[in-house]
This record gives C-alpha cells, sequence and structure tokens, in this order.
C-alpha cells in the first residue's frame, strides 16, 4: 500500500495514511504542488496553523539510478505569499524513500512555542519526541547533537532564523559526511517549519527497498542513463562540473555580460577570475588539507559537482562553494575575495538562511548605503545582526523586497518579492521570462533556458534577442517540473537535452520504477499539468498577471555593457501561460 | 594585413595557452585579416570540439565569425551548472 505520514503539530500526533490514488503516480514536485493546491488554504497565513509543510522525495529517489537523491519541500511561502517547492540532494532524500513513506505532511501549530520538536522515523515506527534541548542552536551544532542520540539516521532541520520565522529561512539536511550544508533554501519554508515548532526530522537509513514494479525495464534505463551521464563533457567524472563545480560559469556569465554585479548595476565584474571556478578548484588545488572539488551531495551521484573550501592551513571552511552563492556574495556584492565568500556562505548555512536571498538582500543594503559595495567586512556584520536576531536583523532576514522597503531602495531585483539569482535578464531574456512568469518567484532552477542561450547545450540561441523565448521557456518549464518530480537533479538534462538514448534511459527508470509507459514527449504534458496546479493555487491567493511583471528598473535601466533594457512585452510574458 | 586581438581561455583549455600553459592570462595574439575563430582554434592547437562557447566583446559568435581588430575574444570548453 502506497503511504503517507500525516503529523498534527496542534496535537503532537502522527498518523500513517494511505495515500490517495490520485498521488500514486507522483513524486517530488508534483506530489508536494499536488498537496498544497489540495489542503492549504490558498489565503491562508504562510506562518499559521492552515499551512502545511510536504516532504516528497523523487520518483526514483531511493533506487540505484544515478544522481537521484533529492527531495522536494513544498508548501506556502512567507517569502512571495504564493505556492513553493524548493527541492535539495542528501542522503534523507533516499533514506526517506526507502522508509516505504512517499511523503510527509506537517500541518497545525502547537499552542505555545516553548518547545520545540523532533520527528522521528524508523524501524519502530514514525513519533515526535521533544528536541527543546536543541533550541536556537546553529545547524551544525545541530547536527552533531541529534547525532549522537541518532547515530543511523539522516536528517532535515532548520537553523535558529527558521525558529525565528525569517522570510529567508531555508531547510537544511546533512550531506553524506552529516555537514549541515545541503538546501531546500529558496521561499522561507524554513520559517514554515519554525512557525510549527518542528526543529528537525530523523529518518533511519535503509529501513527498506523503493518499490520497482519493472525491474528490467528500470536496469536497461539506468544503463542508458548512466553511460550518457559518463559520456557528456559537463556531467562526465572529469569534467567541468566535476572538475571545477558550477562557479565555473562566472567567467561565462561575465563574458557573457550577464553577471549580475553591484546589485544589477552592471553585466561584468573586474573581479569575475579571483572568485572563479578556475580560481576555486586552483585554491583548493594548492591549499590541499581538507578541502577537495568532486564531492557528491548524495551517494551513487555521477556528476559530484560539490567541493569543500578549506582556509589557508588546509582545514575545512566550508561546503560548499556553488556558482549561486558564490555569486550572491560576491560578484553581486562588488567582493572578490573567495575567502570572505566561503565565511558568508558558511554564516548563512549555520544561522539557516538562503544564500541566494541574502545576497540579494546584501546587495540592496549596499544600494541603501548600510555597505559600500566591496566591503566584505561590513557584509559579514550585516550577517552577523541576522545571527543575533537584532532590530536590523530582523529586516535584514527577512529578504530583499522586505530591506528595500525598509530602506526606500527603488532597485530591488526581485519578482513576487523573491530574490533574482545569478543570471542578468537584461542580458538574458529567456531567463528573465522563466523569473518572472513560474509561480516560484525569481528562480532560475524553475525553466533553464541558459541552457541553450548562454552555455550552447540543448540548441543555440541569441541570449540579447526576445524572440521564441517565451515559448522555449514555457517548455522548459514544464520539462523541470517534471525533473524536478522524478527525483533527479537537474543537472542530469545537460547530458539528457544532447543525448536521445540518455532521455529515453530517465524515462524508462521512471516508467520501470511506477509501472507507467511514460513517452519523452509525455511527461512534458505531465509537467505542464504540475505547472497548472501551481498556478491555480497562486490564483486562488490572489495573484494576477501584475504579478508577472519585471522590477520596473529593469524596463527603464540599461545594463552595461549591452546597454539594454529587458524588452520582453507584458503580452509575450503573459503568452508562456497560453496552453 | 595583419590584425592584433587579445584572447582569454578558459578552464581546460588554459592548456592550450600559446606563451605560458596553464596561464589564466590573456594574450595579444596577431592574425591575417580574414581569419575566422575557427582559424584561431587551428593557430592555438585546439582540437574544434574542444571549444563549446566563443565570446567576442562579450557577445555569443559562432566559430565562424570574422575576426576584428581589437577583438578580445574568449574561449570556453563545455561548461554547464546552475
Amino acid at each position: 500500500m502506497a503511504k503517507f505520514l500525516r503529523v498534527d503539530m496542534s496535537s503532537l500526533e502522527v498518523k500513517e495514511e494511505k495515500l490517495p490514488e490520485k498521488y500514486r503516480k507522483m513524486g517530488g514536485r508534483g506530489l508536494t504542488s499536488g498537496f498544497v493546491l489540495d489542503e492549504v488554504k490558498p489565503d491562508c497565513h504562510p506562518l499559521g496553523k492552515n499551512n502545511k509543510l510536504i516532504f516528497a522525495p523523487g520518483m526514483v529517489t531511493g533506487t540505484s539510478a544515478p544522481s537521484s537523491g533529492r527531495i522536494s519541500v513544498g508548501g506556502k511561502s512567507p517569502l512571495t505569499g504564493g505556492i513553493k517547492e524548493s527541492n535539495a540532494g542528501t542522503p534523507f532524500a533516499q533514506n526517506l524513500a526507502r522508509s516505504g513513506y512517499k511523503a510527509i505532511v506537517i500541518e497545525g501549530k502547537p499552542e505555545n512555542d516553548d518547545k520545540c520538536w523532533m520527528l522521528v522515523l524508523d524501524s519502530e515506527g514514525a513519533r515526535l519526541e521533544e528536541a527543546t534541548v536543541c533550541k536556537e542552536k546553529k545547524t551544525g551544532a545541530t547536527v552533531n547533537t541529534l547525532k549522537e542520540a541518532y547515530d543511523n539516521h539522516d536528517f532535515a532541520l532548520i537553523g535558529p532564523a527558521g525558529e525565528w520565522k525569517m522570510a529567508m529561512a531555508g531547510i537544511c539536511f546533512n550531506d553524506p559526511e552529516y555537514r549541515a550544508s545541503r538546501y531546500s533554501g529558496r521561499g522561507g519554508l524554513g520559517a514554515v517549519m519554525g512557525s510549527k515548532g518542528l526543529k528537525a526530522i530523523a529518518v533511519e537509513k535503509k529501513m527498506g527497498k523503493v518499490e520497482i514494479e519493472n525491474e528490467d525495464l528500470f536496469k536497461q534505463g539506468q544503463r542508458k542513463l548512466v553511460k550518457g551521464l559518463r559520456n557528456h563533457d559537463v556531467t562526465k567524472p572529469g569534467g567541468t562540473l566535476n572538475s571545477y563545480g558550477t562557479a565555473a560559469l562566472i567567467n561565462v556569465l561575465d563574458q557573457a555580460g550577464g553577471l549580475p554585479t553591484n546589485n544589477f548595476s552592471s553585466g561584468t565584474f573586474e573581479g569575475a577570475e579571483k572568485t572563479s571556478g578556475e580560481t576555486l578548484a586552483e585554491t583548493v588545488e594548492k591549499r590541499g588539507g581538507k578541502g577537495m572539488m568532486g564531492h557528491s551531495c548524495h551517494p551513487g551521484c555521477i556528476i559530484q559537482c560539490s567541493n569543500v573550501y578549506p582556509d589557508e592551513d588546509g582545514e575545512e571552511l566550508v561546503s560548499c562553494v556553488e556558482y549561486e552563492s558564490d555569486w550572491s556574495l560576491g560578484a553581486n556584492l562588488g567582493i572578490d575575495n573567495l575567502d570572505k565568500i566561503a565565511e558568508m556562505i558558511n554564516i548563512c548555512n549555520e544561522v539557516g538562511v538562503d544564500t541566494i536571498e541574502a545576497g540579494v538582500m546584501l546587495g540592496v543594503a549596499m544600494e541603501a548605503g548600510l555597505a559600500e559595495f566591496g566591503d566584505a567586512d561590513k557584509a559579514i556584520e550585516l550577517l552577523e545582526e541576522i545571527c543575533e536576531n537584532s532590530a536590523l536583523g530582523r529586516v535584514l532576514g527577512n529578504g530583499a523586497s522586505f530591506t528595500g522597503k525598509a530602506y526606500g531602495v527603488t532597485r530591488v531585483p526581485t519578482v513576487k518579492d523573491q530574490g533574482m539569482p545569478a543570471y542578468e535578464p537584461r542580458a538574458v531574456k529567456g531567463i528573465g521570462i522563466t523569473y518572472i512568469t513560474t509561480p516560484m518567484g525569481a528562480d532560475h532552477t524553475a525553466g533553464y533556458t541558459i541552457a541553450p542561450e548562454i552555455l550552447s547545450v540543448g540548441g543555440e540561441l541569441d541570449p540579447l534577442s526576445p524572440e521564441g523565448k517565451a515559448e522555449l521557456s514555457r517548455a522548459y518549464q514544464a520539462t523541470t517540473a517534471f525533473v524536478d518530480s522524478s527525483g533527479y537533479c537537474l543537472f542530469t538534462t545537460f547530458a539528457l537535452l544532447d543525448d536521445e538514448e540518455a532521455m529515453e534511459g530517465m524515462v524508462e527508470t521512471v516508467n520501470g520504477v511506477l509501472g507507467t509507459d511514460y513517452t519523452a514527449e509525455e511527461i512534458v504534458e505531465e509537467g505542464k499539468e504540475i505547472l497548472k496546479k501551481e498556478r491555480e493555487f497562486n490564483k486562488r491567493a490572489g495573484f494576477t498577471k501584475a504579478d508577472d511583471r519585471p522590477p520596473e528598473f529593469m524596463r527603464e535601466e540599461k545594463l552595461p555593457p549591452h546597454n539594454g533594457v529587458f524588452d520582453v512585452t507584458d503580452e509575450e510574458l503573459d503568452s508562456v501561460w497560453d496552453f | 594585413m595583419v590584425i592584433t586581438i587579445e584572447v582569454k581561455l578558459y578552464a581546460n583549455l588554459r592548456e592550450f595557452h600559446p606563451e605560458e600553459p596553464e596561464s589564466k592570462e590573456s594574450f595579444q595574439y596577431e592574425m591575417p585579416a580574414g581569419s575566422t575563430l575557427d582559424d584561431l582554434y587551428q593557430e592555438l592547437e585546439i582540437p574544434e570540439d574542444h571549444v563549446k562557447m566563443n565570446f567576442v566583446n562579450n557577445v555569443k559568435k559562432s566559430s565562424g565569425y570574422e575576426l576584428q581588430e581589437k577583438d578580445k575574444v574568449a574561449l570556453f570548453p563545455p561548461i554547464a551548472g546552475g
């Protein structure tokens, strides 16, 4: 019987329920968004008892399918006020899938917040236990404390920022070596978990096996996909993702004039080389010690794009310096020092906030005059205000839009109040359309048109032209909604887009696990159904076309070096939803 | 007639740096007028399939692009991420 767990934080009861038939072929994002639309009152307060928080591993997560250890977390976002799905790669995802539960639904809210709780899921069953000993503890210390009592478990947890209900708080997971470093960072879901008094979830490892309906088909698909990932120049062992990490994109976007710099006021950054993936890999190699490139966020990943960044003595500083964090706390703030960027990533990981939102917020704070662009020490001081829960920290901890309002800033790069990631919409039009039209708020992963626009993967398009980009964004958003449901890392798509056999293999693994007969074309249609549900939730929550618009300054201010504005018309933006 | 361009190589293409392999520094390079990016790969002995992205003066170009005096050229291998 397909089942899920329902956890009522008002009565502190945990119940096992049969998974409704309509959800049986779903996983990951499809499942979290299904639950949110069906069960969450669209007009509820995101931090109130009527919001729900849903954890769902992907369709093939927990099997031997490569690079598939992803988990989706969903709910109504305190940052955007709309639907949210944010996913992460972690062994927690694999072991939750192996527990036999397709999802965990957290609902209700305790009467008072003197205590906090953890959900334990092991061979003795599922139960809530008091976790007040971890109250307001940072993430690293929380994992270390929990590990003592639960030594064969993986964890989902929040830092103090989540307990303080800050709108940029994320949900943290452990990596294979028990670092508190993998995040469902976006959209403030950590604050939703905090509002429910839930500090952590512990899941015992390998409680069972994921059921596979057609083992032969699954294995056939798995072989094709492994071959595709091992052959593609981007995803193969020793390929660019493995050797340089995602930060290899810093120099690429800088050369394309699309690397947002000094709070989205330029598309190129003088310090790009110093903060690039190439310099990162060189530094890791030179310093040696505990540093490494080619680190995995979960066992069974072929790509291995994560890293461990060492300090000058070779001691571990943080895991990991990835493109988005490197940019948001680097180029976006005019900061060209990798050690300082790593220090800031560590502060964010420890207090429990999204590094993208933190960097975009700091850019707005610098615009407001709270620090000079390029002043890393002052930026660190501002992040420390969040850790102290000071009045200023409470403003900053609520994200870029909130900070912009507090200080009267007009150059605020957000959509639906969520900070924009590391690609400039005025220099790369398709990704701008994705930021603006996805129900998630500005999110590059929702429809990564950068692949054909910049990277020459899956086609070749002019990034500066708006032509045909609404269709492109729609197609990418639909495919992505399915990939986010499958449990596969989005980076597998770099191989899938260029290799038909690998794509076929991916679909076969899904069909093998679920007993479905999807074709490559049908998964796009499935993705569209997920998008429609998410859009419907936002509509019921009060969103209109007016929310699918760029920040005004991007229509008015020309961005160097191309000196263009965001010239995609409102009609074209709306046409993304013509399906 | 000869033109002078500025070239910068990235990631594992840096092994093809003509003056100092693995160097991150850009270099000045002379080419006959009318040369294309394809010709530049040949000159630098970079196998054609090693180059995935070209940017000239911050604009994405195909390998058939005809180089101009003082062009700033950036060559990348296949790279992706998020």
